[in-house]
C-alpha cells in the first residue's frame, strides 16, 4: 500500500468514526422503510384483488353446501380456506414485479449482439479445440436502444471475443471467450441465439453517446412535444451527446458537448406544473423563476431570458426552458448561442 | 424470498454503504439517513428494473448516487447550504485544542476531499473509500471508464494541489 492509499485509508477511518453509523441507526432505517412500505400498501387492494375476492365469495356461497360434504366437514373447509387465502396472497403478489434472486456469473439477462441477433449465455463451457474462426469482439458495453454488432450489456468491450463453434451453425450458437477483465483467462461459453434484434425507432426516448440514437430521440421529441425547443444550426460549436424525453410529464433533457472546450451545456424543458414537484424521473431542472437572484435579463431571438449565474431561463406560455452553461462561456457568447435556440416541434 | 424480506436483507447488508455514499454528497448524517430511506423505498418500488446485470450493491449505489444528485440540485439543499455557510462563519473561532485535533492527517485529507466539487469528490470517494473499481464506478455513474479515469486524475491533481498549498502554509 503506498502512502497515498494509506492516507485515504486513514481518511476513510476518520469518516467512519465521524459518521458512526450504528446498528441502532440501521434498525431505525429498517423500521422507517418498512413502515413506509406498509403505509404504501394500505390503499393497495387493487381492482383485480377486489374482483378476485368477490368472485371467491360468490363461489364460496354457491358451492359451500355440497362442497362441505365432499371436503370432510368444517375442519377440511377451514384448511382449504386458509390455503386459499395463502394462494390469494400469491395471486396478489403476481401484480408485483418478480423478486430478483442472487444471480451467478455470467449474469442473467446478459447478451452479445451478433448478426443482428441476441446471443445469450448457456451453462455450456467448451474446450479451445471446439473454437473456430473469430466472428467479432464486444465493441461497447451498455444498453442502447439501437443494437449494433458487438454490443453487450454485460461483457466488457475488446477483451470479449466471440467465435464460431466448430461443427455448429453460428445462426444457432456461437462461443464467447467470457472475461471479466484483461487478466482473466476467461472461459469459452456457448452463447445461444435468443432473438432477432427488433427496434422501434419511433419509441426511443432516451439516448446517450450514440449519434444515430440521439437523432431518433430528437425526431420523436419534435413529433411528440409541441413546445420543444433546441439548438439548431450550431453543428460548428455544439455536439448533442444526450437527449431524453419523459412524455407523461413533458420533460426534456439534452446535453451538448462544446467543441474546442471542456464542459457541457445542458438544456431542461418542463411544464410549469412540474416546477417544484417530484424530480425523480431524470436529473431534474433546478430553476423555476422563484426566489433566486436574477443577474441579468435580455432578449434573444424573440425569447426573454433571465440569467441566474450559470443558468439561463426563459418561459414560453406554460413551459420553462433552462440552459445550464457548464463551460467558461461569457454572457455575450451565451447570448450569441441562444439566438439558435428555436422551436422545432411539428 | 418475499419482497419484504429481501428489502430487509438489503437494508441490513447495504444500509451503511447507502448512508455513507449519501453522506459523500450531502455532508450531513441526518439528511444522508433520510436519503437512505428514500433509496430503499425507491429500490423496493423499482425492483423490476433490477435485471441482475449488475450486483444489488452496484444497483443500490446507482440509485443512491442519482437520488443524491437530484437532492443536491434541489431548493431545499441550497437553502441548507446557505444556512451551513452562516453556521460555519459563526463557528470560525475554534478553540486551540480543536485546532490541534484537526491537524490529524486523516481528518485533514477527509476535509479536503469533502471540499472538492461533487464531480471530483464522487470518483475519489467511490474509488478510495468504497474501494470500487473504475469499471464499477463507470457503471454507477453511467459514464465511460475513460471518463471516470480522467475525472479521477483531475480530482487527484486538485487534491494534490490543495495538500501542497496547505503544507506551504504550514497547516499540515
Amino acid at each position: 500500500m503506498d502512502s497515498c492509499e494509506r492516507d485515504f485509508k486513514m481518511a476513510r477511518e476518520r469518516l467512519d468514526r465521524d459518521l458512526a453509523i450504528t446498528n441502532e441507526d440501521l434498525g431505525r432505517l429498517e423500521e422507517n422503510v418498512m413502515a413506509c412500505v406498509r403505509t404504501q400498501r394500505k390503499p393497495g387492494l387493487s381492482m383485480k384483488g377486489i374482483v378476485g375476492a368477490f368472485a371467491a365469495l360468490v363461489v364460496l356461497a354457491v358451492g359451500l353446501p355440497p362442497a362441505l360434504e365432499r371436503a370432510g366437514g368444517v375442519a377440511g373447509v377451514k384448511e382449504r380456506i386458509l390455503s386459499g387465502i395463502a394462494s390469494l396472497g400469491q395471486i396478489a403478489g403476481r401484480e408485483e414485479p418478480p423478486v430478483p434472486q442472487a444471480v451467478p456469473e455470467p449474469q442473467l439477462g446478459a447478451y452479445v449482439i451478433h448478426d443482428k441477433a441476441y446471443y445469450v449465455p448457456t451453462e455450456e463451457i467448451v474446450p479451445p479445440e471446439q473454437v473456430g474462426a473469430e466472428l467479432g469482439r464486444v465493441q461497447r458495453i451498455g444498453d442502447w436502444a439501437l443494437k449494433r454488432e458487438g454490443d453487450s450489456n454485460a461483457y466488457p468491450p475488446q477483451m470479449n471475443v466471440y467465435y464460431v463453434r466448430n461443427g455448429a451453425d453460428p445462426k444457432k450458437e456461437i462461443v464467447l471467450l467470457a472475461k471479466n477483465n484483461s487478466a482473466d483467462p476467461g472461459v469459452y461459453t456457448v452463447m445461444r441465439r435468443a432473438a432477432v434484434v427488433a427496434v422501434d425507432t419511433s419509441a426511443i426516448l432516451h439516448a446517450k453517446n450514440d449519434q444515430e440514437e440521439v437523432g431518433y430521440v430528437l425526431e420523436n421529441i419534435r413529433r411528440l412535444n409541441p413546445s420543444f425547443y433546441e439548438f439548431r444550426d450550431v453543428e460548428d460549436s455544439l455536439v448533442l451527446h444526450l437527449a431524453a424525453y419523459v412524455p407523461d410529464q413533458k420533460l426534456v433533457r439534452m446535453m451538448y458537448g462544446v467543441k474546442g472546450e471542456s464542459g457541457t451545456i445542458t438544456v431542461y424543458e418542463y411544464p410549469r406544473a412540474y416546477a417544484g414537484s417530484s424530480r425523480e424521473s431524470m436529473h431534474g431542472p433546478m430553476y423555476d423563476d422563484a426566489g433566486t437572484a436574477v443577474t441579468s435579463e435580455f432578449e434573444e431571438a424573440g425569447l426573454l431570458w433571465k440569467r441566474y449565474k450559470a443558468v439561463y431561463v426563459t418561459r414560453q406560455e406554460d413551459t420553462f426552458y433552462e440552459v445550464h452553461i457548464e463551460t467558461q462561456k461569457t454572457e455575450d457568447e451565451v447570448r450569441r448561442l441562444l439566438r439558435y435556440f428555436v422551436r422545432t416541434s411539428r | 424470498m418475499k419482497r419484504d424480506e429481501m428489502l430487509r436483507e438489503w437494508i441490513r447488508a447495504h444500509g451503511r454503504m447507502v448512508i455513507r455514499t449519501a453522506y459523500y454528497y450531502v455532508k450531513d448524517k441526518m439528511i444522508a439517513e433520510d436519503i437512505a430511506q428514500e433509496v430503499f423505498l425507491k429500490a423496493y418500488a423499482k425492483i423490476e428494473e433490477f435485471r441482475g446485470t449488475a450486483s444489488v450493491e452496484t444497483w443500490l449505489y446507482r440509485i443512491t448516487v442519482n437520488h443524491c444528485k437530484d437532492y443536491v440540485r434541489s431548493w431545499a439543499y441550497r437553502k441548507l447550504l446557505v444556512q451551513q455557510h452562516f453556521e460555519r462563519a459563526r463557528d470560525e473561532g475554534d478553540l486551540p485544542e480543536d485546532v490541534l485535533v484537526k491537524k490529524h492527517r486523516g481528518e485533514e485529507l477527509l476535509a479536503m476531499v469533502m471540499k472538492l466539487p461533487v464531480k471530483d469528490r464522487e470518483v475519489i470517494l467511490l474509488h478510495y473509500f468504497e474501494e470500487l473499481k473504475v469499471k464499477e464506478i463507470a457503471e454507477i455513474l453511467s459514464d465511460k471508464e475513460t471518463t471516470v479515469r480522467v475525472r479521477m486524475m483531475r480530482a487527484l491533481k486538485k487534491l494534490r494541489q490543495k495538500v501542497e498549498e496547505e503544507e506551504a502554509y504550514g497547516l499540515l
